[in-house]
């Protein structure tokens, strides 16, 4: 009886337990991740917002519209002044392959949604159409194709919560 | 029959009709007059407590982006926690199963809600198979060990089907270069079909809601084709696309059976012929888009009553009136969609509205006989 009411507790438990270490991990494990600011593009112009959310894309220079072969993985490498930085296809999305790579992204034409506070996302949903200004973010590579967002700025400044 | 709404006005029915004498009349309006009614004060409490609980959840809304991520995050898993606790306490205790179920339930969601909590604030970009993989991962196990009602089986099942889905629309492009689209579509539902045949630590309630999906999940498939999406697509589909589709038809037809015969029970009788319309789904599901024109239409329209034809005869045998009644208005359905094709733009006219008028109500009248005839021969069979 002792048993069963310890094995359901674990359960019950251990879910969120799991989550909790997730979460408190996922900082300290993307502090060693490379970073580079990659200047945003809308990914839809006629529809850049659904709720919180910006649908943006990384800006890459050269990169084709649709899928970049059978992976589908590429290799940026910073650009220049314009923060669009250049890419180079990889044979395939094999772990060998991205570790080669100091920033290797998988699927690079990827629909990116960045949740943002309503106020934030109305004025960088401005923003992105006019394209007037340059809006960037930092992206850090996990080394495995994959991406996790933070900081968005206009013209290298944050944007504050309220204007 | 009364016009009365009330139990009195029911009860005065049912004597009248004399399925119940005056007596069982007044002791059934004793026994429903002796039963508690909601009272007043429990009724403005359980508003208080719903407008309270709104009131919260809009503030924390309003407020949302202001409140800082780990306090956000934190709040959220101590309502996981608690929520856990809370079922573990009903759980080992005699108390209406109703609560358990709800905890378990509430758990789920709030688990499902708090890997999407992460994801959104730590801007992880995944999928939607990654989400639903993550929360099918950390929920089956406390929902298969403690939850047997309805609701969370049917919550349950439409996130494993959500989950594949999307991680075959993730894989679409890979799948489909290799034809295998189809093929990965029919032995997900062969391998749903098989978990019925799960032994025990998983309860016997989930194996069998699970064969339950895979086989509504195969007829309902092919209902849906052959009924509404062959009528609608002119002309045969791309031929790489009906490779794909006859790849996977035929893999689904080997697949099912195999699941089918699994079960030695299975392998003879009804119960085989049962196996065997259940494998033909995924073939004749294909079969119709390699024709085109009215000899696709003609086949179209005469596999679907011969496959409902089937399963009514199936369900006469089985004393499954509930499938029967739905083969005889599917079958009715069809013919009507085959007058209407046959009618063309009979139907802007006021002649062709009556005439569909008039077809509609002998299929209703042949339907309904049909049905009398099925009840009746059932009657029959039990005596």
């Amino acid at each position: 009886m002792r048993k069963e009411a310890l094995l359901r507790a674990a359960l019950l438990i251990l879910p969120t337990l799991v989550l909790a270490g997730w979460a408190v991990s996922l900082p300290v494990l993307r502090a060693d991740d490379p970073v580079m600011r990659v200047r945003l593009a809308g990914f839809d112009p006629r529809d850049l917002l659904r709720g919180h959310y910006l649908l943006a894309r990384l800006d890459i220079a050269g990169l084709p519209p649709g899928r970049m072969g059978a992976g589908d993985c590429v290799c940026l490498t910073p650009g220049g002044g314009d923060g669009r930085p250049r890419f180079t296809a990889l044979p395939s999305c094999t772990l060998d392959v991205l570790s080669a790579c100091p920033y290797p992204l998988a699927d690079p034409g990827r629909e990116l949604r960045i949740y943002q506070s309503q106020e934030r996302a109305v004025r960088l949903e401005a923003l992105l159409r006019d394209a007037a200004v340059r809006v960037d973010i930092a992206v850090r590579f996990d080394g495995k194709g994959g991406i996790a967002l933070e900081d968005i700025q206009v013209e290298g400044k944050s944007l504050p919560e309220t204007e | 029959m009364g016009w009365g709404y009330g139990l009195d006005a029911k009860l005065a029915d049912w004597r009248r009709e004399g399925l119940i004498s005056d007596d069982q009349a007044a002791r059934i309006a004793a026994f429903e007059a002796s039963r508690g009614k909601p009272k007043l004060a429990l009724a403005l409490a359980a508003l208080g407590i719903f407008t309270i609980g709104v009131g919260i959840i809009a503030i924390i809304a309003a407020n949302w982006d202001a409140i800082p991520i780990g306090l956000r995050l934190g709040l959220h898993f101590l309502i996981n926690l608690a929520l856990g606790a809370v079922t573990w306490h009903w759980a080992g205790r005699a108390v209406p199963w109703v609560r358990v179920e709800g905890g378990v339930l509430l758990l789920s969601l709030s688990t499902l809600a708090l890997i999407a909590h992460i994801g959104q604030s730590f801007q992880l970009q995944g999928s939607v198979s990654g989400l639903m993989g993550g929360w099918l991962l950390l929920s089956t196990p406390f929902t298969l060990a403690l939850a047997r009602g309805g609701l969370n089986r049917w919550v349950w099942v439409l996130g494993l089907f959500t989950w594949a889905g999307a991680l075959l629309t993730d894989h679409w492009d890979g799948l489909h270069d290799r034809h295998l689209t189809a093929s990965i579509l029919v032995l997900f539902l062969a391998l749903l079909y098989l978990a019925r045949l799960v032994p025990r630590p998983v309860p016997a309630v989930w194996a069998r809601h699970l064969g339950q999906m895979a086989v509504g999940a195969l007829i309902g498939g092919l209902t849906i084709l052959l009924l509404v999406l062959r009528p609608l697509i002119d002309g045969v589909p791309e031929p790489d696309v009906m490779w794909d589709a006859g790849i996977g038809g035929v893999v689904g037809m080997v697949a099912i059976a195999a699941a089918h015969a699994l079960s030695p029970p299975d392998r003879t009788g009804v119960r085989l012929a049962f196996g065997a319309l259940l494998a033909l789904a995924p073939p004749l599901s294909v079969l119709p888009f390699l024709l085109e024109g009215t000899l696709a239409a003609i086949l179209t329209g005469v596999l679907f009553c011969l496959y409902w034809i089937a399963l009514a005869r199936l369900a006469l045998l089985t004393d499954r009136p509930g499938w029967f009644r739905l083969a005889v208005a599917l079958i009715a359905v069809r013919v009507f969609v085959a007058y209407l094709d046959a009618t063309g733009g009979l139907l802007a006219t006021g002649f062709g509205l009556v005439l569909a008028g008039a077809v509609l109500l002998g299929l209703a009248f042949a339907a309904r006989r049909v049905m009398e005839w099925g009840e009746a021969r059932q009657a029959g069979e039990g005596t």
